[in-house]
């Protein structure tokens, strides 16, 4: 038995939360502070009133005048997740942290059936009411496998909890159309339709075969998953590494001006490559994204550039210190930047991450070096001046100690965000 | 009705309940502020220094009161008013 909780409008609410004059109001989380600033979350009653989670502030305002706009606040949502997740894991040994202010959570061997279960999390939900905030709000599904777990949280919103059964599965699948499903989107859906789906009662009962005549593998995987039966892995937390790391920045004009875009390159380079240690992971390659102002395209992490504007580099050898992340990261941002075009937004992600091998590295190149350091010794001592760099962090401050071009980076430029599915910093204290 | 930062030190009178810490007056600019109600409390890192931030309000304002556990001492960072 699996149960899915998904925290409502979490964010605004979390705001909710410490200020209770906002409670009953309109407000939206943002980015940024500024008119073209992305709302990232919405309060329950501006989605009442038609303001929608990735609308900009401008368009916020129009459909909802008397909404209240904040600056995200990165720290104190992880703080709060961390305590919302702490009393999860009071109820159950495997959990997976799925996001910010989602989870699921195994419950097999802990409770004889559904209403049981439904006990258990109607009382936890009531503790993180009493002891973490009581204007939070969380959705509760409970189902036999993760995916209806999670179709289960999304009907009833705010403070739902739907339990599916396979009694009850084909009366709910009637009423839900394709999209509601946690991984169809308006591709999917036309196709299916093409085939006469229409509903998710249809798809599950349209024959096997032939979906995967359409679908290929995903086919199996949706008659599956619509059958109640589990094909999701449940990912224990801290067992799943990340694929990627990356930051990414919108870069105001006055950035430009003052001559700021390689420190702040710079920037979220280091805050990928202090993550990636964190892992103790190396990564074999690194990519840019750079997009222009005046681009007709919306500069967007998941939206590819026109104009060579991203542009990627495979490290002879996977890397992790501070010094051969930076350079790399200079030299992608020189290939695709004159140092001329106002850049209005800027992202660093290191990919393919591996583990460290423990091989030598081969003496195969040495013209670049000092003649006294070998490659072996340079790359040990770039690996431990960086875990020095990230120890005296660690104890006095991100920006304790800075390459020299970040002096007069102030705060704002590239500062801690917060990423819906990243739970990393998210603290768990676990009485298993 | 957005946050205003004042970034000032702040004297705070607190009760400690069972394993809760509660904010109960500060003084700040030459007035007493009663709290009615602690909001949320959360903790953040700044490297070594941990700091616990309170955000308190009254009938009118809300209040985001930090503690930083190795100067021990109270900052009023930020206030909103109705």
């Amino acid at each position: 038995m699996i149960a899915h909780i998904d925290m409502n409008s979490y964010f605004a609410s979390v705001e909710q939360q410490a200020n209770p004059h906002w409670r009953g109001r309109p407000l939206g989380v943002c980015a940024y502070l500024h008119k073209h600033g992305c709302v990232i979350a919405a309060s329950i009653e501006a989605k009442k009133r038609g303001a929608k989670v990735g609308m900009s502030v401008d368009e916020c305002r129009q459909v909802c005048p008397d909404m209240v706009f904040v600056q995200n606040d990165p720290p104190k949502y992880r703080a709060v997740t961390s305590r919302v997740f702490s009393l999860l894991h009071q109820i159950s040994d495997k959990i997976e942290h799925y996001s910010i202010d989602e989870a699921f959570l195994d419950l097999d061997g802990w409770y004889r059936d559904e209403a049981e279960v439904a006990w258990a999390l109607c009382k936890m939900r009531m503790q993180i009411q009493r002891e973490i905030g009581d204007w939070l709000k969380c959705s509760i599904g409970i189902a036999p496998s993760k995916f209806l777990a999670k179709l289960a949280s999304d009907l009833e919103k705010p403070n739902g909890l739907v339990i599916i059964t396979p009694e009850n599965l084909d009366k709910t699948l009637s009423t839900l159309e394709l999209e509601d499903a946690c991984g169809i989107g308006r591709h999917i859906r036309r196709r299916l339709n093409r085939l006469g789906i229409y509903t998710l009662l249809d798809l599950k009962h349209y024959p096997v075969a032939n979906l995967m005549r359409a679908l290929g593998k995903a086919g199996w995987t949706w008659h599956e998953r619509l059958h109640g039966r589990d094909v999701d892995r449940l990912e224990v937390a801290g067992e799943r590494l990340p694929k990627s790391v990356g930051h990414s920045f919108c870069v105001p004009r006055r950035a430009n001006e003052q001559g700021l875009i390689l420190p702040i390159a710079v920037r979220l380079t280091e805050r990928a490559g202090r993550r990636l240690r964190s892992f103790g992971l190396f990564a074999r390659s690194m990519s840019i994204q750079v997009g222009f102002r005046g681009q007709t395209q919306n500069p967007s992490f998941y939206h590819p550039f026109e104009n060579g504007s991203s542009c990627s580099m495979v490290f002879g050898e996977p890397v992790n210190d501070i010094f051969s992340l930076t350079h790399g990261a200079t030299e992608l941002l020189k290939s695709v930047w004159d140092g001329k075009r106002q850049v209005s937004f800027l992202a660093v992600t290191l990919i393919d991450l591996v583990p460290p091998s423990g091989q030598t590295a081969l003496p195969l190149s040495v013209s670049a070096l000092p003649r006294h350091l070998s490659p072996t010794d340079a790359g040990e001592r770039k690996r431990s001046t960086s875990y020095a760099v990230d120890s005296i962090r660690d104890r006095y401050g991100d920006e304790s100690i800075v390459f020299a071009n970040m002096i007069k980076l102030g705060g704002d430029y590239a500062p801690d965000r917060i990423g819906f599915r990243k739970t990393e910093g998210v603290d768990v204290v676990t009485p298993f | 009705m957005a946050y205003q930062a004042i970034n000032e030190p702040v004297e705070v009178l607190v009760a400690f309940r069972g394993h809760e810490i509660e904010p109960m007056f500060f003084k700040w600019g030459g007035r007493h502020y009663r709290v009615k109600r602690v909001n949320l409390v959360h903790a953040e890192r700044q490297g070594r220094e941990k700091h616990y931030i309170f955000s308190v309000s009254d009938d009118a304002n809300a209040f985001r009161l930090r503690f930083s556990t190795e100067t021990l001492k109270w900052t009023l960072e930020e206030t909103a008013s109705l």
